[in-house]
């Protein structure tokens, strides 16, 4: 037991979370994590001239040519345009895939957190992991933090479990509505029944890319900040008039203006985006009041029944025309929620029905409680008690399973659960099998 | 995933004690004040006769509810009594409280230390999670129970 070296609570422990749309970081005990980067890291690949004197013989100099990666994390540097530059994520699929650029992203994350003199060698680390990570990559992962940044104590935990744990519950049925999938996680006390996971990509970046059709569908371009110098309001539907910022870098790249594009639908969705109580009905829709948004570079629009339309996809994929996939065989949300359910055990299934809980970041839209409940009391018998929760604040909803780790590494009785740096010498990076189930 | 908080003994032993000697109606257990372990917060007593009828002796349950506060966490373990065609019947409940209002780091608490304090009560089957006092209505509570029979 590792209880004897860290006697105090305070133990200094930094929780990660990594999500496929940013990865968070903090301070356990804190209530919201002190770092909140996207996962797509920007990269710009310069070759180094380096001249090296070969100290045996001193006429001798040697020109050698070294590839080098800079990388840029945070919001702030990556809205500087840059030639070249290229985003990329670090995740596939959710789980870890490029492991040097983990590498770089966990060091900037501790060159942030940690004092200046101390490296992360005098602060455990608790990390959060998909529900459906791979063996090999959390003994990896084990062996990278432990090797490769001498951590003292580290822990592992699942992201469902931990989001499930921070609203009371034991036993949810987690639906986890991120950027890039929407899960339903069932799990039961403490544990993730692997075998009834449902996954659909109906998750954020989908309703985006029917934001960014929509707009160009109407021939609307859609302007991110850095292009911009200055504009001038125009009425509503006028073209925009704004000036392009001088001496922009050439050679940017597609993946840049994508990800900056990206933070203006963003922005757009979450302020316009609604979900309608019921199932969409065009005509009475029109009838609401319509939103107006302003876009950065001064086109102002307003939008009607789209504000409805786009995010009904979430609960009828059908509705979406064209893109390229197979809409109709998606799952809805109610769908993914008692498909995951009936693959359970039928000892368990009220209780997880009657603990149905929306995190993520892709839970913003008002109504989705609400319209959630709905199509699932049409489709459960009446005698099934069913409950939809949802944490109260955006960025509890967002953080859930930060929050959740946050709370776990400052309990004083928690230190006899961390994996040592003692423990792993002993066993070697295996034990993550055993004392992170 | 546990919070490593520990049962302590006089849980075990008041468990013990309801099982067998039937004078205790139940048990609201929290967390002691330097959240190391779960201890016993209120013992209530069995007030109805052995031979009343099921309804008195499940008064106890309001009783119970009014222990659970509506801001903090708790676990309870408390009988229910109800009849079948085959007689009076008897099931014990083990309740862990996490209403909305409860901080999180309560909640967390709650939720991770329930695994540990399960382990150390053997013979419970029945386990409710609720949020608020509407999940413990006593009438749908023995509704699912006859209906399950």
């Amino acid at each position: 037991m590792s209880s004897g070296t860290y006697g105090s609570d305070e133990v200094g422990a930094l929780v990660i979370d990594i999500g496929s749309h940013t990865v968070r970081a903090g301070y356990a005990g804190e209530e919201t994590p002190k770092y909140d980067f996207p996962s797509h890291v920007g990269i710009l690949e310069t070759i180094d001239t380096i001249t090296q004197e070969n100290s045996m013989i001193i006429e001798d100099t040697q020109t050698i040519t070294m590839p080098k990666k800079k990388y840029f994390f945070d919001l702030n540097s990556l809205r500087v345009p840059r030639s070249n530059l290229y985003m990329q994520s670090f995740l596939k699929d959710g789980m870890i895939d490029d492991w040097d650029l983990f590498e770089q992203i966990m060091s900037h994350t501790f060159d942030c957190l940690c004092d200046k003199d101390q490296g992360p060698q005098y602060h455990p680390i608790v990390m959060s992991e998909p529900p459906i990570n791979q063996r090999f990559k959390r003994e990896k992962l084990c062996e990278i933090m432990f090797e490769k940044f001498q951590i003292p104590a580290f822990y592992l935990s699942k992201n469902a479990v931990l989001s499930s744990f921070a609203q009371g519950k034991a036993t949810a049925l987690i639906l986890d509505c991120g950027a890039t999938h929407t899960t339903a996680i069932p799990v039961h006390e403490g544990m993730v029944l692997q075998k009834a996971i449902v996954q659909s990509p109906l998750g954020g970046d989908f309703i985006l890319n029917q934001l960014k059709q929509l707009l160009e569908n109407n021939s609307h371009d859609i302007v991110p900040h850095y292009l911009i110098k200055s504009r001038e309001p125009v009425p509503p539907y006028e073209p925009p008039k704004w000036t392009m910022r001088a001496n922009l870098p050439e050679n940017i790249t597609d993946s840049y203006k994508k990800f900056m594009v990206k933070e203006v639908l963003q922005d757009l969705a979450q302020t316009v985006l609604q979900i309608s109580d019921t199932p969409y009905n065009e005509s009475e829709i029109s009838q609401l009041p319509r939103v107006a948004y302003e876009f950065p570079n001064g086109l102002n629009l307003d939008f009607g029944e789209e504000r409805y339309r786009i995010p009904e996809s979430l609960f009828n994929p059908s509705i979406v025309k064209g893109g390229g996939v197979q809409l109709t065989s998606m799952l809805d949300l109610p769908r993914l929620v008692t498909n995951s359910v009936t693959m359970c055990d039928p000892d368990v299934r009220a209780s997880l029905y009657s603990n149905i809980s929306i995190v993520g970041g892709n839970s913003y839209f008002l109504g989705l409680v609400e319209r959630l409940h709905r199509e699932l009391s049409q489709i459960l018998p009446q005698a099934m008690r069913m409950k939809v929760h949802i944490p109260p604040s955006l960025s509890e909803r967002r953080f859930s399973s930060w929050i959740g780790g946050s709370i776990l590494a400052s309990l004083g009785s928690f230190h006899q659960m961390w994996i040592s740096k003692q423990e792993y010498d002993e066993s070697g990076k295996f034990i993550i099998d055993r004392k992170c189930p | 995933m546990a919070s490593g908080v520990k049962v302590d003994n006089s849980v075990i032993e008041k468990f013990h004690e309801f099982k067998i000697k039937k004078q205790i109606g139940y048990l609201v257990l929290g967390f002691s004040d330097d959240i190391s372990k779960i201890v016993v917060l209120k013992e209530g007593a069995n007030s109805a006769p052995q031979n009343a009828p099921p309804d008195d002796k499940n008064k106890k349950w309001a009783e119970m509810l009014e222990y659970l506060p509506e801001n903090d966490v708790r676990y309870a373990i408390i009988d229910m009594f109800y009849e079948t065609k085959e007689g009076l019947r008897t099931e014990i409940y083990f309740i862990s409280w996490a209403p909305d209002t409860a901080t999180i780091k309560r909640k967390m608490l709650c939720a991770s230390s329930k695994d540990a304090l399960k382990n150390a009560l053997q013979g419970i089957r029945n386990h409710l999670q609720a949020t608020c006092k509407s999940d413990l209505d006593l009438a749908a509570i023995i509704n699912d129970k006859v209906k399950s029979k």
